[in-house]
């Protein structure tokens, strides 16, 4: 039971692929973080895993099946996907937003109400969606995902998907909404998160994908072997420092020697 | 369903029972009779009856494709007028009169075929949808900015193609170009658009659930199982139809589309099931009313265009809309 990207190549524009033979892994029970640059494909190898894009070569599994080959209702309740920007086009309430979750399953109040409770967005779940702060609707976003994959066939592979999820977030809520996703894999499901905190992608993630601004994939594995000052100094081009913790190991990042300041201003 | 919608419901079809019954009654301001009456004849009764099914069609078909366009291109202030496809299906029957007169030379007994409005009506929304896009995805303004030109040169289109026919064919393809209600629609005619009205009604409550769904970002939406490639065509060709109909009955009657699935929105909230059933109820009503409303206002230059009421009404409600912020995040 197992997500796999065998050597995707993709990209929006022919002359330009943005993920170049992707390769990864992502087992049920594990949270994979996906990091890398800005411009690096991350978003785009979220889509593509989540079945949204065509590769240009290569394939997506789930349990080796392509999932471009399942149905939008069979995907639908496999694999929830959270996007980068939440936007609802209709002046619908955040509990209205959540129960979209179930569109291809059974009307179930019940799971709304759960999601709604484990994202702590219960009290505001009558106020319009677009009333809301940012952080407060990734809060309702990955609560409509979490909607969506309850009830689900323990023994069926479940996959959430969210693209910097908590990006908007307050740090309790931000902790909160971590911890929620990493249930979500206690209960086997696989979860793959695009993310720049790498704290927390330390703190959260079991695994992380790492790629370059080439789209390449230059490290995969267990994060106390991806996310480290080796692999991370030259990828993002600046100095991390891991400091370990009682709460568990940080990363602090610095501006590489050279690029720190402004010279000639 | 909610409470509340039921309620919404239950009085929107009450106010199109009274605006039909007020229709029924209302009379031409003719010096000494008053201008609410009964019909004094049965010829009276059935072309005033008429009249009512033609307006409950033709705003039922306008409301219901106003619904399908806002949710087709994510856009609050899609509609048929507005985005050039009451114009387009306006120059496609147009063309249609002008290519008659060039096969017979005689423009006496011709009504247009439904095919001709059909292909102006989806043609214009194609190059709407086509070109009212930034980067594949469909931009708001674009898409109003494009509706508009759109509409702009369809109407010049008219204006060319009428000013080839000869002056008998002024006043025919006239009609075509100011909304107003036909008296000359046969039973056969009517029996059709208001079967393809009613299917707009079933079918957007059949795809109530999935315009919901496909409010969320594309992505998300098809995340959540949504069939956003086969909503897509489905809503493109279902507004087309609605449009075309509405003209082949009526005309081009701007706005309907706009002011009622607003108001019931703001009645019923945006679920789309009773958005679409409400909105059939609301365009029904607005359009009968209006015809009441014509029939009994006397400037002395003859019946005004229902067209001129409903731009009336909607473009200040198109324009607060466009002003309001949330209408747009």
């Amino acid at each position: 039971m197992t997500l796999a990207s065998e050597r995707l190549t993709f990209g929006y524009q022919r002359s330009a692929p943005v993920l170049r033979d992707v390769s990864a892994r992502f087992r049920p029970g594990e949270v994979v973080a996906v990091v890398g640059p800005n411009g690096a494909g991350k978003s785009t190898l979220l889509r593509l895993l989540a079945g949204l894009r065509t590769p240009w070569s290569g394939a997506v599994t789930l349990d080796g099946e392509p999932v471009q080959a399942l149905t939008p209702s069979r995907r639908a309740r496999a694999m929830a996907y959270v996007g980068q920007r939440p936007t609802v086009g209709a002046a619908f309430t955040a509990r209205q937003v959540v129960s979209l979750g179930r569109y291809a399953m059974q009307r179930d109040d019940q799971a709304v109400a759960r999601a709604l409770q484990a994202m702590d967005v219960d009290e505001c779940a009558a106020a319009p969606f677009s009333t809301l702060s940012v952080g407060q609707q990734q809060r309702v976003s990955v609560a409509r995902a979490l909607a969506q994959l309850d009830g689900a066939d323990p023994a069926a592979s479940r996959c959430l998907l969210a693209d910097e999820p908590v990006a908007a977030m307050d740090p309790r809520h931000a902790l909160l909404t971590m911890q929620a996703l990493k249930m979500v894999a206690a209960g086997g499901a696989t979860v793959v998160i695009v993310m720049h905190d790498l704290t927390m992608a330390r703190r959260f993630a079991d695994a992380a994908v790492a790629l370059n601004t080439a789209g390449e994939v230059v490290a995969a594995g267990p994060t106390d072997r991806t996310l480290i000052p080796q692999i991370l100094d030259p990828l993002f081009e600046a100095r991390f420092r891991l400091l370990e913790t009682p709460e568990g190991a940080a990363l602090l990042a610095t501006l590489a020697e050279g690029v720190e300041g402004t010279p000639g201003v | 369903m909610p409470r509340r919608s039921l309620i919404t419901l239950l009085g929107l079809t009450l106010l199109l029972l009274a605006m039909a019954a007020l229709r029924m009654v209302a009379a031409p301001p003719t010096s000494g009779a008053p201008i609410f009456a009964l019909p004094a004849d049965s010829v009276e009764w059935e072309i005033r009856g008429v009249r009512v099914l033609i307006g409950v069609v033709v705003g039922s078909a306008l409301a219901v494709s106003g619904v399908l366009l806002q949710a087709l291109l994510r856009n609050p202030l899609a509609e048929p007028a507005i985005l050039g496809l009451s114009a387009g299906a306006g120059l496609g029957v147009v063309v249609s009169i002008w290519l008659m007169y060039l096969a017979t030379g005689s423009l006496a007994t011709y009504s247009p075929p439904v095919i001709s409005a059909m292909i102006g009506a989806l043609g214009a929304l194609a190059i709407v949808y086509a070109l009212g896009q930034k980067r594949g995805l469909i931009d708001p303004v674009s898409l109003i900015l494009v509706g508009v030109v759109v509409s702009v040169i369809c109407g010049a289109g008219m204006a060319f193609f009428q000013h080839l026919l000869p002056a008998q064919g002024w006043a025919v393809s006239l009609q075509w170009m100011m909304g107003s209600i036909r008296d000359d629609v046969s039973w056969s005619r009517l029996t059709a658009i208001g079967s393809l009205a009613l299917l707009g009604v079933l079918v957007g409550v059949r795809l109530g659930p999935a315009m919901d769904a496909a409010t969320l970002d594309e992505d998300e939406a098809r995340s959540v199982g949504a069939p956003i490639g086969a909503l897509r065509l489905t809503l493109f060709a279902l507004a087309g139809a609605l449009t075309a109909g509405s003209v082949l009955l009526a005309g081009p009657i701007g706005f309907v589309g706009l002011v009622c699935p607003h108001a019931v929105r703001l009645l019923v909230g945006p679920s789309h099931r009773v958005l679409v059933v409400g909105s059939a109820l609301a365009g029904g009503a607005l359009i009968v009313g209006a015809d009441a409303l014509i029939r009994v206002i006397d400037l002395g230059a003859g019946r005004m265009p229902i067209g001129v009421l409903t731009a009336l009404v909607g473009g200040p409600a198109f324009i607060w809309l466009l002003r309001r912020k949330e209408t747009w995040s």
